[in-house]
């Protein structure tokens, strides 16, 4: 601390939230390649040579976005070995209600008490904004601790009979503890780029007022989507480790949106990352859009493939056009299924 | 010119697997007459094909200036003019 009490970062680092736990939650049913080319156009080579994706978890009608919200923030809070936080943050594209949003429902059946509660929309780069802002609430002293979920029914808004877009998305949920910590510590959040650009918002999209009333499907111009992906994610991830002061030969987990292993490798290659750094779970989840992160995090800490200190960084492109990226070391923790 | 039309070539050998009228020789000689939609690639390469141009020259290359109606050397003289046009 220097003599007017302001904190120089020279010694104990600056205040920072820190990931403390880690929890996800996919739906049971397994829909494998193979089913959906009993039904679409569409065979497992072709989806598996194009995306990576090898099969994908859908919820039934029966299971709600809250659902898988609640089962992946129990984990996170057990993980973590508390039963309270003091903010609840919910990245979504698919809530169960328009209006009121999902993140109070969660919070309550959490049993996490009267605690702010609210939900964020940026697609598929959600669960980093939520990320974002819920790091600024606890380095500004709003809440000392708060769950980060990103879940979804992203099938819901997919039409199923697409073998473009059908083939590629699935249902789940991720979820993350943080507490106010400082930045020296293994699984503070060391910075963060998050931008936008609303020129592109026809190239993912629900569009508006169809002919039933509705909304229609889901849709999304693949080939340009996958340029601006791996551009934008490119230039996220150069922002956050220049900030960080890493070099990118130096990341050891790249863990960016899943949506196509084919995108990660690109990424990869444009930034000078090992592909064997690049962590793959979409191969077994599909595209989870605002799950996606959380997801491959969990399964990272369920590997035997991280160690603390690790260096990792998150990175996500998403519908909006939105991205944003943020680095940490790993902190250690163990995440057990059950 | 040359260096960007050698570039495209050993990119697309690396992911053809052969193309019409001389299937399954791997790819073989990439002549620069043949056509992007010849070639045996899905259509995700041309994207690639973009991204690994912009990374190597510098240049912006978006993800439908590489279409299959062009030939190999049609899409390299466009890469070559958008890198002598900085």
């Amino acid at each position: 601390m220097s003599e007017a009490g302001i904190d120089t970062g020279t010694d104990m680092g600056r205040p920072a939230a820190v990931l403390v736990g880690v929890g996800a939650a996919v739906p049971p049913t397994l829909v494998t390649n193979e089913a959906l080319a009993a039904v679409l156009e569409t065979s497992d080579d072709w989806i598996r040579s194009r995306t990576g994706i090898r099969q994908r978890h859908v919820a039934g009608t029966g299971t709600t976005t809250a659902d898988l919200a609640v089962a992946a923030g129990a984990e996170a809070l057990r993980v973590a070995g508390t039963t309270r936080v003091d903010m609840v943050v919910l990245a979504t594209t698919t809530p169960d209600r328009r209006c009121p949003a999902t993140a109070p429902s969660v919070a309550a059946r959490l049993g996490l008490g009267p605690v702010p509660a609210f939900d964020i929309s940026a697609v598929c780069t959600g669960f980093v904004y939520a990320l974002g802002v819920a790091s600024a609430a606890v380095v500004a002293g709003m809440a000392g601790s708060v769950l980060v979920i990103g879940a979804e029914r992203f099938t819901s808004i997919v039409d199923p009979t697409d073998r473009d877009t059908a083939v590629i998305f699935g249902d789940g949920a991720g979820a993350v503890v943080l507490r106010a910590g400082r930045s020296d510590e293994p699984g503070a959040l060391l910075g963060f780029d998050l931008g936008s650009d609303g020129t592109g918002e026809e190239l993912i999209t629900v569009p508006p007022g169809s002919p039933a009333g509705g909304d229609g499907w889901f849709r999304m111009d693949g080939r340009r989507v996958f340029r601006e992906a791996v551009r934008h994610m490119a230039g996220s991830t150069r922002r956050v480790l220049d900030h960080v002061g890493w070099p990118a030969d130096s990341v050891q987990h790249l863990v960016g949106h899943q949506a196509n292993v084919r995108i990660l490798h690109m990424l990869a290659a444009e930034l000078g990352v090992p592909e064997e750094c690049v962590v793959v779970h979409l191969d077994r989840v599909g595209n989870t859009s605002a799950a996606s992160i959380p997801l491959a995090l969990a399964d990272l800490a369920r590997s035997d493939g991280v160690a603390r200190d690790d260096r990792v960084v998150l990175t996500a492109f998403g519908g909006g056009l939105t991205w944003g990226s943020t680095a940490l070391a790993w902190p250690g923790i163990q995440c057990r299924a059950g | 010119m040359n260096d960007v039309l050698d570039s495209m070539q050993r990119f697309l050998q690396s992911r053809a697997c052969g193309f019409d009228g001389i299937a399954g020789d791997g790819g073989g000689d990439l002549g620069p007459d043949v056509t992007l939609g010849s070639l045996d690639i899905d259509s995700l390469v041309l994207v690639e094909l973009a991204v690994a141009m912009e990374r190597q020259f510098g240049v912006t290359v978006e993800a439908g200036d590489l279409r299959a109606d062009q030939t190999i050397d049609e899409a390299a003289a466009l890469v070559a003019a958008r890198r002598a046009g900085r």
